[in-house]
């Protein structure tokens, strides 16, 4: 099959049409960028935190706003995230001038506070929040399988294998929706299953990702794609030159 | 003409085949060093280990900090004035500093006592050679440290919190950790796996300096600082410093902030401690328990016999944690309470250990990424490349007849010479590398494209199928060259100065762009040749 049968097309008879067309077109993205002040820029250049919770159930999200200003965090944007049934959020956060608050944590613990008292209080484990090693760590002290009074089990390595279950048992569900679900895995033998139902808690949201990029960095990183867009184009324009002068119309 | 195929049949399957066992081959070490690995790994176990991936697919996080190298500079003013203030009283010198030493160094005061040639003569003998610069002006000598020194302690600082950040991070367990310095005072540190970020960032970032330190008779706790300074008529005398702390009551569960008026030489420091572990208090609350080296308990033991009835305050990170009574003599350990949950303990007792930062740290960047996200993105990724090498496979094969089917076996090669160099070159595959992955498909299809398009011209131009395929990829090959060549020249700008997944990209696309050259031109001719090479006399190709 043929699109093109002939591609001896003379552009050079019809070059006024052609630069004609490469003006507008040049023109119109001009013009775009001056009525839209430039292109959006993510975190990376602009600076700020961007951070991406997952609940649950549908999330409300001018309450997590309430939530998250009551924090004393200024906040650009709450938007869901992703596909609905996912019940994901994107918080934007704006800039701060002065650099190193710790953003996420105050989000995180504002949240907890706010939507699942409980998860915050002394000796809970919420198991959406808390990760592998904090979980191995309970595991191994609690041992609710009495690893350590059978003299031919290590204790440590069994319940990293039944952490490892749990945890990547997360990972593909994205967040528990209780302590139930948590605990059905067949991985999981019954004593853990029955201690996590009784000592641990499922929280109502997960975090999926948290950036955030202080003026420094973001600083760095304009200077430095700046810097990598120059010197790439640069380089090709030289190779161009070089290429066409000596050897292509050589060759032809 | 007929050429050679044995060669180029033998170094295609060679490729093909070290390709292969090269991902084969990382499969079985990646699993073999790591120790969560199931016991008997299946074939699928290996297939998955072959690459190694990114913070952003694994899960992971990223910090780069930064060091307050004028903490450390602070300290060592301070030192010096400590210094020299001793030899001052030792010579019997009068010396008035003006105010407290800050980063740039510290300054003394002028007046009618001051004795300038004895003075001169102290800062001069008194402090290191060639360190320190003494300007005398007026009623105030403002003595610095010279540039070199100056640039030398900020770059010890910054050693020696990569080297605790180091410490504590190995005592986290995290397999398989970067962490480097970067410029002049920021340090990079990736954690793959790590899922828990606020505790990470807590064990890091807490500088971790213990300082006991005697509570003055009058020192206090009171509820306001100023109250501090009342009790001594009005202004805190020199060695005494103001401390915050806290009460608790811990029916209500509250903590109202308290202040002491302590002495400011420490009795001990976190330098002289041997060993910490976490303990139980006398209300069997979680406690961290310290142990000092022979030189700590020497100083510990002086200093509590003398003091016995007294308080002592354990400062942390400049706040006081507890201030108990001293009942008798101790030498070599001591325990620290504070109404610590179980995991504060050990986050302390881990902090102790890996000994204190030497100036405060801040977090300039942090992307930490959930392991459910991570997992999201290699399916969308798996996904995206499937389907994408999918359509290109029919659009080329419909559009292309039986040289299609060629340009498709050419590809999937490509493809799997992409991954076995990954894996023997250890390069780490990210989203955006994914992404290089892709793109490299499309370049390939594009080498196949410009290949046939000029294979048909030179039919059209009545050149016999056998001379217009070979013509056509001596044609089109100086084409493929130039788009490759500044491609490259992007990857490898984008190399130098993008950040770890940009990085990403650029080595999947360089590493894909040196694959689809031998595939597109080597390989897809190779396979022209097999079909029609045999036969003397060709009618037609099905191009």
């Amino acid at each position: 099959m043929r699109i093109l049968r002939n591609s001896h097309i003379d552009f050079l008879g019809i070059k006024w049409i052609c630069i004609g067309i490469s003006i507008a077109l040049s023109l119109i993205g001009l013009a775009s960028l001056v009525i839209k002040r430039g292109p959006k820029l993510g975190i990376d250049f602009t600076g700020g935190a961007q951070i991406v919770y997952a609940f649950s159930q549908k999330p409300d999200e001018n309450r997590i706003r309430t939530i998250v200003e009551g924090a004393n965090v200024k906040i650009d944007s709450v938007q869901r995230f992703d596909k609905p049934e996912k019940n994901q959020v994107l918080l934007r956060i704006p800039m701060e001038q002065k650099e190193g608050r710790d953003i996420a944590r105050e989000v995180n613990a504002a949240l907890v506070k706010a939507l699942f008292p409980q998860g915050g209080a002394p000796g809970a484990f919420d198991l959406n929040l808390n990760g592998a090693d904090l979980l191995l760590n309970k595991l191994v002290a609690e041992d609710p399988e009495k690893f350590a009074a059978r003299p031919s089990v290590d204790p440590k390595t069994e319940y990293t294998r039944i952490t490892q279950a749990i945890i990547g048992q997360r990972s593909e569900k994205v967040l528990f929706a209780s302590v139930g679900d948590a605990a059905s895995d067949p991985r999981i033998p019954p004593a853990t299953a029955a201690w996590l139902k009784e000592k641990t808690v499922a929280g109502p949201f997960t975090l999926l990702s948290a950036e955030n990029v202080g003026p420094q960095v973001g600083k760095d990183l304009r200077e430095r794609g700046m810097w990598a867009v120059i010197l790439s184009w640069a380089a090709m324009l030289a190779y161009v030159a070089v290429r066409f002068r000596s050897l292509s119309f050589g060759t032809a | 003409m007929q050429k050679p195929l044995g060669w180029r049949v033998a170094l295609t399957l060679a490729v093909l085949v070290g390709s292969v066992f090269a991902y084969w081959w990382r499969g079985q070490e990646a699993l073999k060093v790591n120790p969560t690995a199931p016991p008997d790994p299946t074939f699928g176990d290996v297939l998955r280990n072959g690459l190694k991936l990114g913070l952003d697919l694994r899960g992971g996080i990223h910090l780069v900090m930064q060091v307050k190298t004028s903490d450390a500079l602070r300290v060592e003013a301070q030192d010096a004035l400590e210094h020299v203030k001793d030899e001052a009283a030792k010579r019997g010198v009068a010396l008035t500093p003006a105010g407290p030493a800050d980063a740039s160094g510290f300054a003394i005061a002028i007046n009618e006592k001051s004795e300038p040639t004895k003075l001169r003569d102290l800062l001069k003998t008194a402090l290191p050679p060639n360190a320190w610069d003494v300007s005398e002006r007026g009623r105030e000598w403002k003595v610095s440290l010279k540039d070199a020194e100056r640039t030398a302690i900020e770059d010890q600082a910054v050693r020696q919190a990569v080297e605790t950040v180091r410490n504590r991070v190995d005592a986290l367990g995290v397999a398989e950790p970067f962490i480097g310095r970067q410029g002049t005072d920021r340090i990079l540190i990736q954690l793959p796996g790590v899922d828990d970020p606020g505790r990470v960032k807590e064990i890091i970032g807490t500088t971790g300096l213990l300082e006991l330190k005697l509570v003055d008779d009058k020192g206090g706790p009171f509820s306001k600082p100023e109250e501090v300074a009342a009790a001594y008529g009005g202004t805190v005398p020199q060695d005494l410093v103001v401390v915050e702390g806290f009460s608790e009551d811990s029916e209500a569960r509250t903590r109202t902030p308290v202040y002491y008026g302590l002495r400011r030489a420490s009795v001990i420091t976190g330098r002289d401690l041997k060993n910490a572990r976490v303990d139980r208090d006398k209300f069997n609350q979680p406690a961290v328990m310290f142990f000092l080296n022979a030189q700590g308990a020497v100083k510990f033991g002086d200093a509590t016999g003398k003091n016995v009835g007294k308080r002592l305050a354990i400062v942390l990170d400049n706040r006081v944690q507890s201030a108990p009574v001293i009942n008798s003599q101790i030498k070599d350990s001591g325990i620290i309470e504070g109404n610590f949950t179980l995991d504060r303990a050990e986050a302390l007792t881990l902090v102790l250990k890996s000994g204190a930062l030497p100036a405060e740290m801040i977090i300039l960047e942090e992307r930490t990424v959930g392991p459910s996200l991570g997992l999201d993105s290699i399916r969308k990724g798996v996904l995206a490349s499937i389907v994408g090498m999918i359509l290109v496979f029919i659009a080329t094969v419909f559009y292309y007849r039986l040289a299609g089917v060629n340009a498709v076996v050419a590809l999937i090669l490509n493809a799997i010479i992409l991954l076995g160099a990954m894996a023997w070159l250890n390069a780490t595959l990210t989203l955006p590398g994914i992404a290089g992955f892709i793109l490299t498909i499309g370049m390939a299809v594009d080498s196949n494209v410009l290949i046939f398009e000029r294979i048909r011209e030179e039919m059209d131009n009545g050149k016999a199928p056998k001379a217009a395929i070979d013509l056509g990829f001596k044609r089109a090959f100086a084409t493929i060259i130039d788009t490759h060549v500044t491609t490259v020249a992007a990857a490898a700008f984008l190399f130098q100065f993008g950040t770890g997944p940009v990085r990403g990209f650029a080595v999947t696309l360089v590493i894909g762009l040196v694959a689809s050259m031998f595939t597109a031109v080597f390989v897809s001719h190779l396979l022209f040749d097999l079909v029609y090479g045999k036969k003397t006399k060709v009618e037609a190709i099905s191009i």
